[in-house]
């Protein structure tokens, strides 16, 4: 979709967005703080959000959630969707008001985990995991527990996608993510596009720098945001330390941010390294302003990621806007990035090819200098606030009338009928199901009651055995007439 | 302006061992005027899903759920069990434009809207109450059992009498029997005046959305997580004003979901009194929002709706 360069359609229409806020310790929450500050151009915009009090940009007012439906009603609406429990009101509001849903994590099982979704709902998420998949997810409905891969398998995307009238992904690689998991049908409606530029005032190198007590000769290496295992702190690790033996003696390394220490104990990490142990400093939670100074006193910003969800980053947008020397993985949305604009660290041979980066650029500034001005072009060129906010209008205009995909389906099918015989197996079950949302019916036929004891008995555990992990069996009853079978009462979510 | 406070006057003055369900959300009438009063909805199938989950929040001072919302709930309710209506001695249900989906107990009075038919179509007597409110007249049709209507307007009319009385003059009373089944109260103003009280309510009257922190003597403690409370008001009222006891800085108000313009005052004791103005009205039941910053230590101590 092209954006507009001007407003075609009448000004001061109502949009209300549902979405954390600040202060919520939250870079979604940040983002769509920026992100209405420049709709409000073209909107009378309203942001619900969970924390009544929450800090608005100026001509946006914040609105119980719980009470929202009442302005948007007939109107535009946006939601901000993150994997993290403080989107469950955005979740729940979307059930009840569709609009468009900004993605900004394709994988919502932490989502879903954390906002009570009952174990029925969680499990017919599975329903979208493709084939190859299929026996993680039984493996998943038999045991009842999840393991840290399963974050990866299974989205659990496909509510958000069926409820919202478009979405947005912030990179081809989210986009062609989903498309692969829930199928070109279910993603038609998805919209890419990038993460914003921070609108932020960044002070010049020096002028941070004298701010936070760092020598101007020093080379500094920042991170930023949550600490998180993904993050990949240990190959940086590793690599600063390799950097420093072959002479990156000025190397200085901040960590912009909090730990987690249950993810990645980042603070024990750097006091085992000796070659680090006097280099590095983790800064704890950072104001706006504060985070901004460390981001613009830094020579390169490292943002690692292994595995990727298909995640943009909001720290690598402020180390654009800082004009840092950005360096990522090459990998997920991040592959997408020009390989002028930053410097890719392979996934294979992560460490050296890292420490060779860190070593050379700190024994070359101008290379880190042109690498970031080409970095901070793209970024101006493709990721201007502005011009975000434009398209997000566009896409907002043009999807106004198109119902969710989840209220088209709420006409449902009659009852499915198979035959229960030696060739009805769990495939042929799945694939009868297949369309189905929510609550059906399933008949299981036999010629005559007789028959249909047999067959019971021929196969022990019968309908756990037949019916998919994403089907949830509500009630039983056992049916004579028209037709002898068993007639099951089942909800195929996905409603 | 609306005779909603007057009948509730009324009401009060004519049975005085009243129970009333008002049927009537998202305009409800005798709720929150006439005290103890419980309110829900006649048909929760017509509510919008999000309007629906929003009412479902709420919880009436014992406890339950709005009526019309949980059909379980509901259950003793509609079966004029004793303990439901709290073993009042008379029970009335206020029915507005939604016709109920549950059969009635047969011997509540019913408040209907003029001309309106009993709900199960049952002949009953008719008893028009005229009630003025600054130039206009509201007329409410209470529905009696027909053997009763003599003894029920007779209440009715000594009680219009008293209020007029009190009034020194400024409303008249009238109470003609029209016929066997038909005879009326009116309660006019004599200057177009508006019977328009200020009604305060203590927090534990109120119906609210914090089930798990019921008022207690003191009052609603906001200093649990998630500090702010949604209060079932009904409809907007021209002003009103929240007390708050204890550290009530950077306290807020919120019409409706948005946040009100207010004037703080602080108060005897510790008390910090928060008041707002009426606001637009929006589609759905009038909701007054409390919510104070982190970390909290304040309690809700009292509701008041001003004229």
């Amino acid at each position: 979709m092209r954006p507009e360069r001007e407003s075609s359609v009448p000004h001061r229409e109502r949009l209300t967005a549902f979405t954390p806020l600040p202060p919520e310790r939250n870079g979604i929450a940040d983002y769509a703080a920026m992100l209405l500050g420049a709709l409000a151009e073209h909107y009378d915009c309203a942001a619900a959000c969970d924390d009544w009090l929450a800090e608005a940009p100026p001509g946006v007012t914040v609105l119980d959630p719980s009470l929202a439906h009442r302005r948007a009603a007939g109107g535009r609406v946006l939601h901000q969707v993150g994997n993290n429990p403080g989107h469950g009101f955005v979740l729940e509001a979307l059930r009840r008001v569709p609009g468009v849903t900004t993605l900004h994590d394709p994988g919502l099982l932490h989502l879903h985990q954390t906002t009570d979704a009952p174990r029925d709902a969680l499990l017919s998420g599975l329903r979208a995991a493709p084939p190859a998949f299929a026996r993680y997810a039984d493996q998943v409905a038999r045991d009842g527990s999840w393991r840290r891969a399963d974050h990866l398998l299974f989205p659990m995307a496909g509510e958000v996608l069926s409820r919202s009238r478009a979405a947005v992904v912030h990179s081809r690689f989210a986009r062609n993510r989903l498309r692969a998991l829930h199928g070109a049908a279910a993603t038609a409606h998805l919209e890419v596009i990038p993460h914003l530029l921070p609108p932020l005032a960044v002070p010049a190198r020096e002028e941070a720098r004298a701010r936070l007590g760092i020598p101007a000769d020093a080379f500094v290496v920042c991170t930023a945001g949550f600490a998180t295992a993904a993050k990949r702190f240990d190959w940086l690790i590793a690599a600063t330390a390799l950097a420093v033996e072959r002479g990156a003696a000025a190397l200085l390394w901040l960590h912009a941010g909090a730990e987690r220490p249950e993810e990645f104990p980042l603070a024990a990490a750097l006091a085992e390294s000796p070659a680090l142990r006097e280099r590095a400093r983790i800064t704890g939670y950072l104001t706006e302003a504060a985070l901004t100074d460390h981001v613009a006193a830094c020579d390169m910003l490292v943002n690692l990621r292994f595995p990727s969800g298909g995640e943009s980053s909001g720290s690598l947008a402020r180390g654009f806007a800082a004009g840092a020397c950005c360096v990522v993985s090459d990998t997920g949305a991040y592959a997408e990035l020009p390989r002028d604009a930053v410097l890719h660290v392979p996934l294979a041979g992560a460490v050296p090819a890292l420490a060779e980066a860190l070593a050379s650029l700190a024994a070359d500034p101008a290379r880190a200098s042109a690498i970031s001005a080409a970095g901070r072009r793209y970024a101006q060129a493709e990721m201007a606030l502005p011009a975000v906010a434009l398209r997000y209008r566009a896409l907002v205009e043009a999807s106004r009338d198109r119902p969710p995909a989840a209220a088209r389906a709420r006409a449902q099918p009659p009852t499915i009928s198979l035959a229960l015989g030696p060739e009805l197996t769990p495939r042929v079950v799945a694939r009868a199901l297949d369309g189905a949302t929510g609550a059906c019916r399933l008949l299981l036929a036999a010629p005559t009651l007789d028959a249909l004891a047999d067959r019971s008995l021929d196969r022990p555990a019968l309908l756990t055995a037949l019916l998919p992990p994403w089907a949830a069996l509500r009630s039983v009853r056992v049916l004579e007439e028209p037709r002898a079978g068993l007639l099951l009462d089942l909800d195929a979510g996905g409603a | 302006m609306t005779a909603a406070p007057l009948l509730a006057a009324l009401l009060r003055a004519a049975l005085p061992g009243l129970r009333a369900l008002d049927l009537g959300l998202p305009e409800p009438l005798l709720f929150p005027w006439l005290p103890g009063t419980l309110c829900g909805v006649a048909d929760a199938a017509t509510l919008p899903p999000a309007e629906a989950a929003l009412l479902r929040r709420f919880r009436h001072p014992d406890g339950r759920p709005l009526v019309g919302l949980d059909r379980t709930a509901d259950a003793a309710l509609f079966a004029a069990a004793p303990e439901a209506w709290h073993e009042a001695e008379e029970r009335l249900i206020r029915c507005g434009a939604a016709v109920p989906r549950h059969p009635l107990p047969a011997d509540a009075l019913l408040l209907v809207p003029p001309d309106a038919a009993h709900v199960s179509g049952a002949p009953t007597s008719r008893m028009p109450l005229l009630l003025g409110a600054g130039g206009t007249v509201e007329r409410h049709d209470l529905l009696v059992p027909q053997p009763r209507l003599h003894a029920i307007h007779t209440a009715f009319a000594r009680a219009a009498e008293a209020l007029a009385e009190a009034s020194d003059g400024r409303w008249l009373a009238r109470s003609p029997a029209v016929s066997a089944e038909i005879a009326s109260v009116s309660l006019l103003p004599e200057n177009g005046q508006t019977c328009a009280p200020a009604l305060s309510l203590p927090a534990d009257a109120l119906v609210h959305d914090r089930p798990a922190s019921r008022a207690g003597p003191d009052g609603l403690d906001l200093s649990v997580p998630p500090h702010r409370v949604r209060v079932l008001l009904g409809s907007v009222p021209a002003r009103l004003r929240i007390t708050l006891r204890g550290d009530a800085s950077g306290a807020a108000l919120f019409g409706d979901g948005a946040r009100l313009p207010i004037r703080k005052a602080e108060g005897p004791e510790g008390e910090t009194c928060l008041e707002a103005e009426a606001w637009p009205r929006s589609a759905g039941v009038a909701v007054l929002g409390v919510a104070l910053p982190r970390p909290a230590r304040a309690v809700l101590a009292r509701l008041d709706l001003l004229p």
